[in-house]
């Protein structure tokens, strides 16, 4: 047991000391602090810290996970600071402890530890179970009906290059609200996907703040 | 070294944290239907796993420019994008658990840099980064095909590190690439070196493009080289470069064997010219933006190696 324990140690140290061998934004660094970053998490050696704080377990997954993503983001950027005298576990768990007391902090003042079950985040399969807000549907419809009426001929002003049928207005229309692949659309319009696509976007783009504006009133 | 065998497969997991469900859910809520809604979730955690693990490594990605940021863009296209300074925008696809392949909407291709496979895990506790590809040429890309992300560092920082040739004609230069000018007269021993060195060089009517010039050392001789790139806007996106390679510290010839080379972004040489008593060797092509090349100067058994991005 002790020496898989010295060996781990040793590897972490060795990671972390080539880290900084190296300059920041190096491929020789970044391949360091990646495996470092790796192996901590598979040595089994970070503390549970909190223990005493009683929380709830799925709060206390939350919370452990926060200051865990926070611990390991410190330890790539601050890695000159590593002292290789010291093993990297004890300056990472004792970073561990400190980020964990922030997160805990920051849960109890949003109010998340009390709330309990209901503060569970979703799985995948509640992902289907999601029903959109009543003013979502009827903003849907609200652009629906704005594109259609193109007010002063806005969204058919111009088109894709060679195809005048494709334009913001028939595309929108097609791909959002009678759901179309682009394949198909791009088929049907004998216009590449990318093409399409392009134009798309820089549309869209332009519209953007129109639609949010319109929205809003 | 232990080290070597295991990158091949390294993988990267990030714990997603509240703070991801709830940009998560705050963009599903302003979308128009469930299909849409759950979508944007995913594509909204695996643009979050990606920006984590970019940060950690020293990139700067930046998610609030990116369109996976804009609930409008997220209406209206199915987008997981990220911006990253000087890569480019990044593609990080959610892959389900039970999935072996990565699907790639055809309006995420648009001038992507590449695409990360992002798995989550059923209860969403946790993304990992599978690998990395460049080019995406179908809609599913099976996981067997994607590259590791010890592939997409190296590709990056080369990347990251090149010389952006784009913003020369903004007039922006890294450092160590000079005027001609002051690369044939340092200021102090300007009396010294003048018609001395490069003569054959004469500098090109700046209308017509731009041009620099950088000093390499080729170890262990010391030989010291000029390598010249002149740059010029042909459309909007197309370029004409020409390399150029010069004598410096008062020799006149080229040392002997001198090569220059061009790669492409896959490092395999595509021209290539040798020195012999020659006092310049160049080469000539056009590129598009995005496009990365690199050249090579080699002189036996020393080598240098510049990356650049159109």
């Amino acid at each position: 047991m002790n020496e898989g324990k010295g060996t781990i140690d040793a590897l972490l140290n060795q990671l972390a000391t080539e880290a900084q061998q190296h300059p920041p934004r190096s491929y020789e660094r970044r391949r360091m602090l990646h495996l470092l970053i790796d192996r901590i998490l598979k040595s089994g050696r970070l503390l549970r810290p909190g223990q005493g704080y009683k929380l709830p377990a799925s709060v206390y997954e939350d919370v452990y996970n926060e200051a865990l993503s926070n611990t390991l983001m410190e330890i790539c950027q601050k890695i000159d600071n590593y002292n290789p005298e010291k093993d990297v576990m004890a300056w990472c768990n004792f970073l561990f402890s400190k980020r964990f007391t922030d997160s805990y902090n920051q849960s109890i003042r949003q109010g998340l530890t009390y709330i309990g079950r209901d503060s569970e985040t979703p799985t995948i399969e509640d992902l289907d179970y999601f029903i959109p807000a009543p003013e979502r549907t009827s903003e849907s419809q609200e652009l629906q009906k704005l594109i259609e009426e193109n007010p002063g001929n806005l969204f058919t002003k111009d088109h894709v290059k060679g195809q005048p049928r494709a334009t913001f207005q028939f595309l929108a229309l097609a791909k959002i609200w009678q759901d179309q692949k682009w394949k198909d659309i791009s088929s049907e319009l004998n216009v590449p996907v990318s093409s399409l696509c392009d134009f798309f976007n820089k549309r869209l783009k332009e519209f953007t703040p129109y639609f949010q504006e319109y929205l809003q009133n | 070294m232990q080290i070597n065998n295991t990158m091949e497969s390294l993988t990267f997991t990030v714990p997603l944290s509240r703070a991801a469900h709830q940009i998560a859910t705050q963009f599903r809520q302003q979308q128009f239907n469930s299909q849409q809604g759950k979508q944007v979730y995913l594509n909204t955690l695996s643009v979050y796993a990606v920006n984590f693990y970019l940060k950690c490594m020293g990139f700067e990605p930046d998610w609030k420019s990116s369109d996976s940021f804009n609930p409008m863009m997220q209406k209206f296209t199915d987008v997981a994008d990220l911006n990253v300074k000087h890569l480019g925008k990044l593609e990080c696809r959610p892959v389900l658990p039970e999935q072996q392949i990565v699907s790639i909407p055809l309006e995420a291709m648009n001038q992507r840099r590449g695409y990360f496979a992002v798995q989550l895990n059923e209860k969403l506790t946790e993304a990992t980064i599978l690998g990395f590809i460049k080019n995406a040429s179908t809609e599913e890309v099976p996981l067997t095909e994607l590259k590791s992300l010890d592939f997409f560092l190296q590709y990056a920082s080369q990347l990251e590190n090149a010389v952006q040739l784009r913003q020369w004609l903004q007039h922006t230069f890294e450092t160590g690439w000079e005027t001609i000018e002051t690369l044939l007269s340092p200021p102090k021993i300007a009396w010294r070196s003048q018609n001395i060195t490069l003569d054959s060089l004469t500098a090109i009517n700046s209308d017509l493009g731009v041009e620099r010039i950088k000093k390499f050392n080729l170890e262990p001789t010391g030989e010291q080289i000029g390598l010249l790139v002149r740059l010029q806007a042909r459309t909007e996106l197309e370029m004409g470069i020409g390399v150029e390679l010069y004598p410096t510290n008062h020799h006149i010839y080229l040392p002997q064997n001198l090569q220059l080379m061009l790669l492409d972004e896959y490092g395999e040489t595509v021209m290539q010219a040798e020195a012999r008593s020659t006092k310049n060797i160049q080469l000539k092509f056009s590129g598009e933006s995005g496009e990365v090349f690199s050249v090579k100067v080699a002189l036996g058994e020393t080598n240098i190696v510049e990356t650049f991005v159109i």
